[in-house]
């Protein structure tokens, strides 16, 4: 199969969003070179753990998000780091960043530099506030980014005596990453007509920023403040529940169907499981009546989950175009068969492990260029060897000079 | 002015808002897309008029009923001048009309083709409806927000329909590009619960390989901060009723900063909190601890003392601090205006990037339903109206 990015080269300077920017581009092909400092990339020592032993390669968040790429080590601190990192930039396509500490500098170059080595390549730099606000030093990581740039604030109880809730670990990450992401493939389009890189500056703050749906709208347009609600949309004002426990002690999310049709769907349903009580009535086949007696349907509702099964529920909802769902945890996608049917799923072997382990796929599938997982994550400086003979012409002997001096 | 995509044109038959968020992002990039509603009913987010200028500036809109022969030949002429057809419809929808993949390129072989249902084009679920909330119970999204002693809480709002619209408008530009480089056209089945699962892979293998039934765990764990080991890590209350401080302390440095801000005795000296470990051990009297702190002080004002001494902090922003307030927001011209249809201003969000050589775009207040039939069916399709 033809890979989109198959004539792409990038390097990757990250260990937090721009990881993820990286992954999207290695699944379509581009040859992704992570380089890292000597002592590895500080993604390599976050958690969870293979086997909950923490050491440089056995970071399962960092397998998650490097995946098909190459590692080098090269300590760019150090001037014949920097004068190596410099040769390599001459066949490079994109650099990411996002602000990775190497020693105790960010990425020891501007763009204007990099284009004197190769004015076709594009910097992507993802950092907290964006680079024009870098002197302002902002301290952050992604439980801050989503405080600071409002998801935080949307996510969390009916009850505001308890704090916010911190969505999945990473979000902020994956927000910024996909912004990142566009970009660069907006930068690599405009390169086909001018021959030319760029510098691409993104905020992760912004990116948060703007992804909290009617929050900022229901400020500019109707100069409310919406607030949290447990499991739905922060609101202005307060709303009908919609997340239930279920006989199985899981818990289902409901709607309420608008379309009239569909509600005597669920009026069925319910008449055969003896639940219906009232519903019925005729009143009750006009939308407004539904809404206005949502909280006296909702009880129903309720109770009509907590005496059924998860999954039940949410097939037999489906079937009557409702669109309901059970609320599992992650794993559970694991052995979902709509998953794997559309084989979704990517075993990948670790060699180092000697063990196969099941990835999570493509964030999408292309009919003819597909999002492949097709090399597990690097162990450190696996590929220092084939990168600097094939890039640079670099020798065995060079090489051993360059680790007794502590520089790969 | 010159836009990355000011040479395409996307027939947009996105609806609701994880469709039209990757419109949208098109449109800012340059594209002319032509959202394309039913001409007895637009789009129902047109009901809530704030969401729908949000998601929809920039487009041109215009009316096409697909049930109608004539309509749908309209459809198929403007298919031949465009580069791109998107929708968000369950499996099958565009099949009735045949205009799933199969007939749409054999009116325009290179024609991009985005189609972003909840569950795909196969699989025992394809059939199935979504919308954000689904898409985030079933993926383990829901789940995994929380405090297990109170249930799910979840995203307070519709994140997937953000990130399958981010997901969505990075697909077309990588067909767009790959298509500009082989002239060859393609079909994307962008199924959101698959997007959804993607970004969920870590506790995913935690489970696969560990055996750890982490979920729930985690979920209580997220919000302290184990995961990775940070200690403390919360939001914590300040004085004013439901303002927050969240902070992150990871280094015995930032420990010894924070115990000198928040000047508590205890802090310092209780032998529960005297090394990082023992921190990790009794997060749960160290957040009490610090809460009965907190609750106390201005968290803006504390914001700022923690940044100070670079402890990763922030009060919890609600939406008037950042529309009002936020400093870095304001010093970036993020927030700017665009005229609505009476000639007032109102706000928008800029794009959180910007590119050395190419301009933010103008803003463009959203299209009224229709309000481009005459540019499109006359003068680009020269149809008298």
């Amino acid at each position: 199969m033809t890979k989109i990015f198959e004539n792409i080269t990038i390097l990757e300077l990250s260990d937090s969003a721009g990881e993820y920017t990286g992954k999207l581009f290695a699944g379509m092909g581009a040859h992704v070179i992570k380089v890292e400092p000597p002592k590895g990339s500080k993604s390599r020592k976050v958690g969870p753990f293979y086997q909950n032993i923490p050491n440089l390669n056995s970071s399962l968040k960092f397998f998650q998000n490097n995946i098909n790429k190459d590692s080098i080590t090269l300590d760019i601190t150090k001037q014949t780091g920097f004068d190596i990192f410099l040769q390599l930039l001459q066949s490079i396509d994109i650099v990411i960043e996002d602000g990775q500490k190497i020693g105790q500098e960010n990425l020891p170059i501007s763009f204007k530099d990099i284009q004197n080595i190769n004015k076709s390549t594009i910097l992507l730099s993802l950092s907290p506030l964006g680079k024009t606000l870098e002197s302002e030093n902002f301290s952050t990581n992604d439980f801050i980014n989503l405080a600071y740039g409002g998801p935080l604030w949307s996510c969390g109880y009916d009850d505001h005596t308890i704090p916010p809730m911190k969505p999945y670990q990473d979000a902020s990450y994956h927000i910024s990453g996909h912004y990142a992401f566009m970009g660069a493939m907006l930068a690599l389009m405009e390169r086909t007509k001018t021959n030319t890189g760029q510098h691409i500056d993104l905020s992760i703050h912004e990116a948060c920023h703007n992804t909290t749906e009617a929050a900022m709208p229901a400020y500019y347009y109707n100069n409310r403040k919406v607030g949290r609600l447990t499991g739905r949309h922060a609101a202005p004002a307060k709303t009908i529940p919609v997340v239930f426990k279920t006989k199985d002690a899981k818990w289902c999310f409901i709607r309420i169907p608008a379309n009239t049709n569909t509600w005597n769907k669920l009026i069925e349903w319910l008449k055969e499981n003896e639940m219906e009580k009232d519903l019925g009535e005729p009143e009750y086949q006009e939308l407004s009546f539904r809404q206005e007696n949502a909280q006296h349907i909702t009880d129903i509702l309720e109770e009509f989950c907590g005496n059924n099964d998860a999954n039940y529920l949410f097939h037999k909802a489906q079937e009557i175009d409702m669109v309901w769902a059970p609320v599992i945890a992650p794993y559970e996608s694991l052995t979902n068969e709509h998953l794997e049917e559309r084989k979704y799923f990517t075993k990948i072997y670790h060699p180092e492990l000697n063990e196969t382990i099941q990835y999570p796929g493509r964030p999408y599938l292309f009919s003819k260029t597909p999002f492949e997982i097709t090399t597990p994550a690097p162990s450190l400086g696996k590929d220092n060897s084939r990168i600097y003979g094939n890039l640079l012409g670099l020798t065995k002997e060079n090489l051993t000079l360059l680790k007794q001096a502590h520089v790969v | 002015m010159n836009l990355p995509l000011s040479d395409i044109r996307v027939l947009d038959l996105t609806w609701v808002v994880s469709g039209p968020q990757a419109s949208r992002l098109l449109a800012d990039f340059g594209a002319e897309i032509l959202k394309i509603e039913r001409p007895t009913v637009g789009d129902p987010v047109r009901a809530n008029h704030g969401m729908f200028v949000y998601f929809n500036r920039n487009k041109k809109a215009i009316q096409i009923d697909l049930n109608d022969p004539e309509g749908l030949n309209t459809f198929k002429e403007l298919l031949l001048i465009s580069d791109v057809v998107m929708e968000n419809f369950s499996s099958g929808i565009m099949a009735r009309w045949g205009l799933d993949y199969l007939g749409l390129s054999k009116i325009n072989p290179t024609i991009v083709y985005l189609s972003m249902p909840g569950f795909g084009h196969d699989g025992p679920y394809k059939t199935y409806q979504s919308n954000g909330p689904t898409i985030q119970a079933i993926s383990g999204q829901t789940y995994i927000c929380g405090d297990p002693d109170l249930g799910p809480a979840g995203w307070g709002y519709s994140y997937m329909d953000h990130t399958a619209g981010y997901l969505g408008a990075s697909a077309v530009l990588q067909a767009l590009y790959h298509r500009n480089n082989t002239g060859e056209g393609q079909f994307i089945d962008l199924a959101q619960y698959e997007a959804a699962t993607s970004l969920m892979g870590t506790y995913l293998l935690d489970y696969d390989v560990n055996g750890k039934d982490n979920a729930t765990t985690l979920n209580r764990t997220a919000n302290k901060g184990v995961n990775p080991a940070a200690a403390p890590q919360g939001a914590y209350e300040g004085k004013t009723p439901d303002t927050w401080i969240a902070l992150s302390i990871t280094t015995d440095q930032h420990w010894e900063s924070l115990t000198h801000i928040l000047k508590s005795d205890v802090l310092k000296n209780d032998e529960r909190f005297k090394t990082f470990d023992s921190r990790l051990d009794n997060w749960e009297e160290l957040d009490i601890e610090i809460n009965s702190i907190t609750k106390d002080l201005d968290v803006i004002q504390l914001a700022k003392q923690l940044q100070q001494e670079n402890i990763p902090a922030s009060h919890v922003q609600d939406t008037v601090t950042r529309a009002e307030k936020d400093i870095h927001l304001k010093k970036r011209n993020h927030i700017t205006e665009v005229e609505d249809e009476n000639g007032r201003l109102v706000r928008v969000d800029s794009l959180p990037f910007k590119m050395e050589s190419i301009p933010d775009p103008d803003y463009i207040y959203a299209p009224q339903h229709g309000e481009h039939n005459e540019y499109v069916f006359n003068d680009i399709l020269g149809k008298d109206l």
